[in-house]
């Protein structure tokens, strides 16, 4: 025997609730903190942080190119850009 | 300096700009530090200065401002805010390039001219945010 409603159990189910949002969040470009009730559209990135703030989220790739550009130096393709670029020099 | 100066300059010069040394002459030897934040309790001059800079590692141009200050007796109170750049590992996550503002509470039990207990809480859940590191908005289903 069920003691709770059908209704009461859909409405349990519906409920939503908010996260807490916080009062400033960064700007996806730049990474600057804005204010949320100036909306990003007032906020203009500087260019040296976007910069900063790309070079950030690219870390990864940045650390790993020294080792993927030897091996592509290494393989056959590499090998032969090298010995046009010398020809074309 | 009364009360509100000295808990003023603690989090503007030493958490606000790395003047670490300023601890030595503000907080007592003995001093026990609450930030729910932190794993254990922030211990005498030392332990501010650690914790001080474990925030600055974070976020390097770390710069806060004291928003209001006021005092009763032995006691001071602070409103602040922080606004700083992810730069460093924090709570073991690592660089986002974020920039976070939140804002913060700290009393200070003062003894003798120095800082003998604080405590302090401030949004952290707003700072796991504005990096990251957890969800703004969650709707249940």
């Amino acid at each position: 025997m069920k003691c709770v409603s059908e209704s009461a159990e859909r409405a349990q189910t519906n409920m939503s609730f908010a996260f807490p949002t916080p009062d400033h969040m960064p700007c996806p470009s730049c990474g600057a903190s804005v204010a949320i009730a100036d909306d990003f559209g007032a906020h203009v990135c500087e260019d040296d942080r976007r910069v900063e703030y790309r070079l950030i989220e690219l870390r990864a790739e940045i650390d790993r190119f020294p080792d993927e550009l030897s091996a592509w130096l290494g393989s056959p393709h590499g090998r032969f850009a090298q010995w046009l670029a010398e020809r074309e020099r | 300096m009364n009360a509100k100066e000295t808990s003023t300059r603690i989090i503007e010069e030493i958490f606000g700009a790395g003047k670490y040394d300023l601890a030595d002459e503000l907080i007592a030897a003995d001093a026990i530090g609450h930030d729910a934040a932190l794993p254990e309790p922030i211990k005498g001059p030392e332990g501010l200065k650690e914790a001080a800079r474990s925030y600055r590692e974070a976020f390097p141009d770390l710069k806060i401002t004291v928003d209001m200050a006021i005092a009763d007796g032995d006691h001071a109170a602070i409103r602040w805010t922080a606004r700083g750049t992810h730069k460093g590992d924090l709570f073991g996550i690592a660089a986002t390039g974020k920039q976070a503002t939140v804002t913060g509470i700290t009393i200070d039990r003062y003894d003798g001219g120095r800082v003998v207990e604080s405590w302090t809480n401030w949004d952290t859940l707003g700072l796991l945010q504005q990096i990251g590191a957890v969800p703004s908005a969650m709707q249940a289903v």
